[in-house]
């Protein structure tokens, strides 16, 4: 069974909201990837999103059948990878994209070796 | 688990540069007081590889040379920039201009760009802007984890060294 984004998050319509959850849900994941034993969506953002987020992992633990503490780690690097992806894209979407101004200023950013 | 004379905090040259050009050279930061936790043999305080600036560092490195256009740390460095720059831009740090060249960059940045810097933080000048994370976000329960949402350059050393 291949894997999805979360209808939730499909169906939002407020950018700084998908984002923001889009976020909160991979952060989830990952820490479930880590081994934390009752991985939560963190309480640090908005509510909105954190309804959003909550709601998305539930979606995925009813797709699965299993709490995401339990979905071995190929599956949910799998969840991952494609909520990267989509909230790349999204966001992409949303403001646009400038790939000739994006070129010249991470150009100007590399010649500038210095950290200090 | 008193040690906080030094904070410690790996991130990318990316991210550091997007906070230098357009968060008024202000830096988000998660760091331990522990560089790295193993030499501690567990005594002092509970800080998991995950959140190891060494360890951390060490593997951002390595994906970083093996030009791993799949690595896990570069795609959530990705995504952390843009929960960054969706909060910035709420917050009225950013305009849309500058929101739409950090999205842009971040799609067109190279795996170079992702190589690790690592943050040394006196931890005397920053103790009033630390915060815990919450329990749920931090590695261990026990961890020596802490956030700072706006460090000013002036306030740390980067170091970027050779593995």
């Amino acid at each position: 069974m291949s894997v999805t984004v979360p209808q939730s998050l499909q169906q939002s319509l407020r950018k700084e909201t998908l984002i923001d959850a889009g976020y909160f849900v991979i952060r989830t994941l990952r820490n479930s990837g880590r081994g934390y034993q009752n991985p939560l969506v963190s309480t640090e953002p908005d509510e909105n999103v954190r309804v959003l987020a909550n709601k998305a992992i539930s979606e995925i633990e009813q797709q699965e059948g299993m709490p995401i503490a339990s979905l071995p780690a190929d599956r949910i690097n799998e969840y991952i990878a494609v909520l990267e992806d989509f909230t790349r894209r999204t966001y992409q979407r949303a403001v646009g994209h400038d790939s000739e101004r994006a070129a010249n200023i991470l150009s100007e950013m590399r010649s500038s070796t210095s950290t200090d | 688990m008193e040690k906080l004379p030094i904070l410690y905090s790996t991130n990318t040259w990316l991210a550091y540069m997007i906070a230098q050009r357009y968060y008024k050279s202000e830096h988000y930061v998660w760091c331990t007081p522990f560089f790295d936790p193993r030499r501690n043999g567990g005594r002092d305080a509970a800080v998991p590889p995950t959140s190891s600036p060494f360890e951390v560092y060490c593997s951002l490195a390595e994906e970083v040379s093996r030009r791993d256009r799949h690595s896990k740390k570069i795609e959530e460095n990705r995504v952390g920039i843009l929960r960054g720059a969706n909060a910035k831009k709420q917050a009225g740090v950013i305009d849309e201009v500058q929101e739409k060249d950090i999205v842009s960059i971040v799609s067109q940045a190279e795996i170079p760009d992702f190589r690790p810097l690592m943050y040394v933080i006196p931890y005397s000048v920053v103790v009033d802007r630390m915060r815990e994370p919450p329990p749920e976000d931090k590695a261990h329960p026990l961890s020596a984890e802490y956030v700072i949402d706006q460090l000013p350059r002036d306030l740390f050393d980067v170091i970027e060294f050779g593995m």
